[in-house]
C-alpha cells in the first residue's frame, strides 16, 4: 500500500484499526473486552520491570517469572504467619527484594556483563532454575492462594455483570508506567539511566558510574516484580512453575512494542490481553489461548527479519 | 601410528556394548537414561556451536516422543522405527521453527526455543482426540517387553548416533563453517559461507535426534503425557551435563553427562528434589567461573603444564 | 620468487551460480558500479556512485571520515543491499546477491578493524576462505592455506590466533580473503597500525597479489601509500564521487583539497 507513507500516517491507520477492532469486539464479546483489558493490565504490569532491564541494562532476565513467583510465596507467608493483606506485604516485598536484586546483581549479573550475550541468557535461565527448584523444595508444588474477599467485587452495565477487583492491574500498570517514564525522564539518576542505556561507552566518559547505574536499576526491576508477585497472589495462586510463562509474555510484549517503547508494552499488553480472551470465549478452544503469544512472538519476528532482509544480504 | 589413537574409542564402545552382562539391572536402567540425556546434551552442544543457545530441547524430546508412541499405537508402526520416525517428526517442526526464526537469532531464538516446549504441550493437551490430553497415553508394553539389556542398547544406539553425528561434524569442514559463524558472522558470509543454512541445519539435525531420544524414551517408560513429556528436566540436566563437561566439543558433554548420571543418582538419595536445585548451580556457577567446563579446564592446565615442560 | 606455482593454482575455474548473466559489461572491467545508492532511515551514506574496475588496475578509494568507503566495500561485498543502482561482477549482475555468493563469485573483503576467528588456528583461518568461498576439499584447501601463509610470511600456522601481532593478523586477513580466489580483492584500510617497514612489505605483498590476476581495490587514509600503489584513485565526499584519476591530478584537484580541509602527505 504506497498510500501509507510516512511514519505519522502508519501510527493513524494503526490507531484507527485499532479502535475499529476494539469496538467491534465490545459489541460482540464484550466479556472478552472486560476479561482481556484485566489479563493485559497484569501483562503490561509484569513486563515494565524486564523492559527496564532490557533496554538500559541489556540483558534478558530469564528469572524474571521466577522473581515474581518468589515475591508472591513472600506474600504468602506474610499472610500466613502475620495476617497481613498481599497488598500491603507489597511494601516489606519492595525492601526484601529489592535487597535480593542487589545480592544477585553483585554476586552473578555483576560477572556476566562483559560476557558474551549466550552467558547471559544462560546464567539467568540457571538462576531461574535454581529459584524454582528452591521453591520447590521448600513448598511442594502444591498451589497456595489465601483468600480474600474484596477480589470478588464486581458491578453491573446494562446487561453485563463482571468482576472488577482485576482493573487494579490495570490502574497499577499505568502508574507504573507513568512513574517510570517520570523517573527515566525527569529524575537525574533515570537520565543517567537513559544514557547508558543507549551508549554505555559514552555515558561513562562523560562520568555516569555506569555500574552503579546497572545495580540501580537491576535493584528496582527486582524489587518492583517481588511487589508485583505480592499484588499477584491476590487473585492467583502461587507455585513454582507460576512464573515462566509470564517471563515469555514479557518477552513477547518488549518484542512487540520494541526495546525502549515502554507506552507501547502497555498497548500490546492490552491487545495480548484481549486476543487471549477473546480464544477463550469461544467454547472448546480456551487450552488454546496461550498459543496466542507464542504466534505474535513468531510474527513479530518474522516481520522484523524480514525488514532486515531487504537492507542486508 | 594412525591405529593407536582409535584404541581408546574400540576399548571404550567394546566395553559400552557388552555393558549390560557386567551390571545388574539397575545399573543398566541408570545407563539407559544417562544414554539418553548424554544424547541430549551432545545435540545441545552442536547447536551452541554454531553460537546459538537453543532452550528446545524437552520441546523436541517430547514431539519425538508423542510422535512415535502416537505411529505405534494409531498406526502399528514398529517401535525401533517410530523412534525414529518421531525423530523426523520433530526434525520438520525444527526446520520450520529455524526458518522463521534463525534470521534474528540470539535472544530472540533462544527465547522462542525456551517457549517450544511449552507450545507444543498446549498443543497436545489441546487435542485429545488424537494425544489422549492432559492423562497422556500409555502403551500396552514397552519395548523389548522390558527387558533392561535391550533397552540399554537401545539407548546406547541413540547415543552413539548423537556423538557420531557430532564428531563427523567436529572433523569436516562445518567445524570451521559453525566456529566462523560463533566467531564473527560477517566474516563467516564474506567468506563464503551461507551462515543461514547451517544454523538451520544444524538445529533441524540436533533437533530430530533430540526427538528420536524422546522416542526412546517414550518406548522404554511406556508412557506420554504433556507435563512428563516436555518436562524441563529434559532441558536443565543436559544443560548441566554440557556446561559442567565442557562445551564446543563432542567429549565434554559425554563426560559431563556420564558425571551427573552418577551424581544426580547418588544426590537423589541424597536430598530428594534437592537434585535439581544443584543442576541450576551448576549451570549458575560453570557459566560465571568456569567457562570451559571441567573438561576445558583441565585441558588447559595440560597444555599450561605443557608449554612449561617445552613440548610443542 | 614462489609465487609461480602460486599464480597457477590461484588462476582457477569459478563457480558461477546464482547471479543473472548480463551482456558483455565494459570490455575489461572485472568490478562495475552503477549509481548505487545507500540510505540508512535518513542518512543518505552513498548517493549515486558509479566507478568501474579494470582486471589490470588498483583501484585507491580515498575521502574523509564518513565519506561512505566502507559503506561502499559493504554494498559491493554483499553485507548491505543498495537501494538503487546495480553492480556488476564481471558479466554477472551481483547487486542483489548474498554475500557468501559473491565471495564464491571472487569477491573477497578485509575489514578495517581486524578480529581473527579466535577459536580457529591461523592456517584454519586461512582454510576459511579455500574451503568456503572456492569449495575445495579439506585436504587441498589445508595445503592451499599452508601454501598462502608461505607466501604472506605467516609461520607457525598451526597455533592459536591470539598472540599474532598486529602484521601477521592484518596477513592473516589477506591470506583468508585470497583462499577464496577472488577476481577482486577489497581491501579496507589495511595499512593501519603498521610502522613504516611493515607497511612496506605490505605494499609489495598487494603488487605480487595484483600481479597475478587479482583486480585490487584499497580504502587507505594514508596518502603516501596510495600514491605508489595504485593506478588510479577515486574520492567521495559525503557519499558522493567528487574526483577519479591518477593520485597526481586527483590530489591537485581544488575540490578533493577543500574535502580534506587542507590534510595533505
Amino acid at each position: 500500500m504506497t498510500l501509507l507513507r510516512t511514519a505519522a500516517q502508519k501510527r493513524s491507520a494503526l490507531v484507527l484499526v485499532s479502535l475499529a477492532i476494539l469496538v467491534l469486539v465490545a459489541v460482540w464479546k464484550p466479556y472478552a473486552l472486560i476479561e482481556g483489558a484485566q489479563r493485559g493490565g497484569l501483562y503490561a504490569l509484569i513486563a515494565l520491570p524486564m523492559a527496564l532491564i532490557l533496554g538500559i541494562v541489556g540483558i534478558i532476565n530469564l528469572a524474571h517469572g521466577e522473581f515474581m513467583m518468589l515475591g508472591a510465596y513472600f506474600a504468602y507467608w506474610m499472610f500466613r504467619g502475620a495476617g497481613m493483606d498481599p497488598l500491603v506485604a507489597m511494601i516489606p516485598a519492595i525492601v526484601v527484594f529489592g535487597l535480593l536484586g542487589v545480592v544477585t546483581y553483585t554476586l552473578t549479573i555483576r560477572r556476566a556483563l562483559k560476557a558474551p550475550e549466550l552467558n547471559q541468557l544462560l546464567l539467568t535461565f540457571g538462576l531461574a532454575m535454581m529459584a524454582a527448584q528452591f521453591a520447590n523444595l521448600m513448598w511442594t508444588s502444591q498451589p497456595f492462594k489465601p483468600s480474600l474477599m474484596y477480589v470478588y467485587s464486581s458491578m453491573r452495565l446494562g446487561r453485563l455483570s463482571f468482576g472488577t477487583y482485576a482493573f487494579v492491574y490495570d490502574a497499577a500498570a499505568i502508574v507504573l508506567l507513568v512513574g517510570l517514564l517520570l523517573f527515566l525522564r525527569k529524575t537525574r539518576l533515570g537520565q543517567a539511566a537513559l544514557a547508558v542505556g543507549q551508549n554505555p561507552r559514552g555515558a561513562k566518559l562523560v562520568g555516569i558510574d555506569v555500574n552503579r547505574t546497572y545495580l540501580v536499576i537491576f535493584t528496582i526491576s527486582i524489587a518492583l516484580v517481588g511487589a508485583i508477585g505480592a499484588m499477584f497472589l491476590t487473585r492467583h495462586s502461587v507455585f513454582p512453575s507460576v512464573g515462566s510463562p509470564y517471563t515469555m509474555k514479557s518477552f513477547c510484549l518488549i518484542a512487540m512494542a520494541g526495546i525502549g517503547n515502554l507506552t507501547g508494552i502497555v498497548w500490546g499488553g492490552f491487545a495480548l490481553g484481549v486476543a487471549e480472551a477473546l480464544v477463550m470465549s469461544f467454547r472448546g478452544y480456551g487450552g488454546w489461548a496461550d498459543v496466542v503469544f507464542f504466534a505474535v512472538l513468531v510474527a513479530v519476528i518474522m516481520v522484523r527479519s524480514f525488514r532486515i532482509r531487504r537492507q542486508t544480504a | 601410528m594412525r591405529t593407536s589413537r582409535y584404541i581408546p574409542y574400540a576399548i571404550g564402545a567394546v566395553v559400552a556394548v557388552v555393558f549390560p552382562f557386567l551390571s545388574g539391572v539397575y545399573t543398566q536402567q541408570i545407563a539407559t537414561t544417562t544414554l539418553l540425556y548424554l544424547a541430549l546434551a551432545v545435540t545441545w552442544d552442536m547447536i551452541l556451536r554454531s553460537g546459538q543457545l537453543s532452550f528446545g530441547t524437552s520441546g523436541f524430546f517430547g514431539l519425538g516422543s508423542y510422535a512415535a508412541v502416537l505411529l505405534f499405537l494409531r498406526a502399528g508402526i514398529d517401535p525401533l522405527l517410530t523412534i525414529v520416525l518421531g525423530g523426523a517428526f520433530a526434525g520438520v517442526v525444527a526446520l520450520l521453527v529455524g526458518l522463521a526464526v534463525l534470521r534474528l537469532r540470539g535472544m530472540y531464538f533462544a527465547i522462542v526455543t525456551l517457549a517450544s516446549a511449552s507450545i507444543f504441550a498446549v498443543v497436545v493437551r489441546n487435542i485429545p482426540q488424537l494425544t489422549g490430553g492432559p492423562e497422556g497415553m500409555m502403551l500396552p508394553s514397552v519395548i523389548f517387553g522390558g527387558d533392561p539389556g535391550k533397552t540399554y542398547w537401545v539407548a546406547l544406539a541413540v547415543g552413539a548416533l548423537a556423538v557420531i553425528a557430532s564428531e563427523l561434524s567436529e572433523r569436516s569442514r562445518v567445524r570451521l563453517a559453525l566456529t566462523s559463524i560463533r566467531n564473527d558472522e560477517r566474516v563467516a558470509k564474506s567468506s563464503g559461507i551461507n551462515v543461514f543454512w547451517y544454523l538451520v541445519f544444524v538445529f533441524t539435525l540436533a533437533s530430530a535426534i533430540q526427538g528420536i531420544a524422546g522416542g526412546a524414551y517414550a518406548h522404554v517408560y511406556g508412557f506420554v503425557s504433556p507435563e512428563g513429556s516436555f518436562h524441563l528436566n529434559f532441558l536443565l540436566l543436559p544443560l548441566a551435563m554440557a556446561l559442567l563437561g565442557g562445551i564446543h566439543t563432542t567429549w565434554g558433554p559425554v563426560i559431563g553427562a556420564l558425571a551427573l548420571g552418577v551424581l544426580g543418582e547418588y544426590l537423589k538419595l541424597q536430598i530428594p528434589y534437592g537434585h535439581l536445585l544443584v543442576y541450576g548451580g551448576i549451570i549458575v556457577i560453570v557459566t560465571l567461573f568456569l567457562p570451559q567446563g571441567v573438561v576445558g579446564a583441565f585441558r588447559a592446565r595440560v597444555r599450561q603444564w605443557q608449554a612449561s615442560r617445552g613440548v610443542q | 620468487m614462489r609465487w609461480g606455482g602460486f599464480a597457477g593454482r590461484v588462476c582457477r575455474g569459478r563457480d558461477r551460480r546464482g547471479a543473472h548473466s548480463k551482456g558483455g559489461a565494459g570490455s575489461m572491467s572485472v568490478l562495475a558500479v552503477h549509481s548505487v545508492m545507500k540510505h540508512f532511515g535518513g542518512l543518505v551514506a552513498v548517493n549515486g556512485v558509479s566507478f568501474e574496475l579494470a582486471e589490470d588496475e588498483i583501484l585507491g578509494i580515498i575521502g574523509p571520515n564518513g565519506a561512505g568507503k566502507t559503506t561502499l566495500v559493504n554494498l559491493i561485498s554483499g553485507l548491505y543491499l543498495p537501494n538503487a543502482g546495480e553492480i556488476l561482477l564481471g558479466a554477472d549482475d551481483i547487486t542483489f546477491a548474498p554475500a557468501h555468493e559473491r565471495c564464491r563469485l571472487g569477491v573477497a573483503r578485509t575489514f578495517q578493524l581486524v578480529h581473527p576467528l579466535q577459536d580457529l588456528t591461523a592456517r584454519e583461518n586461512i582454510m576459511v576462505g579455500a574451503l568456503f568461498g572456492q569449495r575445495l576439499p579439506l585436504r587441498v584447501a589445508r595445503k592451499k592455506a599452508d601454501e598462502i601463509g608461505e607466501l604472506l610470511g605467516l609461520r607457525a600456522t598451526n597455533r592459536g590466533v591470539s598472540n599474532l601481532t598486529v602484521l601477521e593478523v592484518k596477513k592473516l586477513e589477506i591470506g583468508r580473503a585470497l583462499a577464496s580466489d577472488p577476481k577482486v580483492l577489497l581491501l579496507d584500510e589495511v595499512m593501519a597500525g603498521l610502522n613504516a617497514d611493515e607497511t612496506k612489505a605490505m605494499i609489495a605483498s598487494v603488487r605480487a597479489i595484483h600481479e597475478h590476476g587479482v583486480a585490487v581495490c584499497v580504502i587507505e587514509h594514508v596518502m603516501s601509500v596510495i600514491r605508489e600503489m595504485t593506478d588510479r584513485v577515486i574520492v567521495l565526499n559525503g557519499g558522493v564521487l567528487i574526483a577519479e584519476g591518477p593520485y597526481g591530478t586527483v590530489s591537485a584537484d581544488p575540490e578533493v583539497i577543500a574535502a580534506y580541509l587542507g590534510e595533505e602527505r
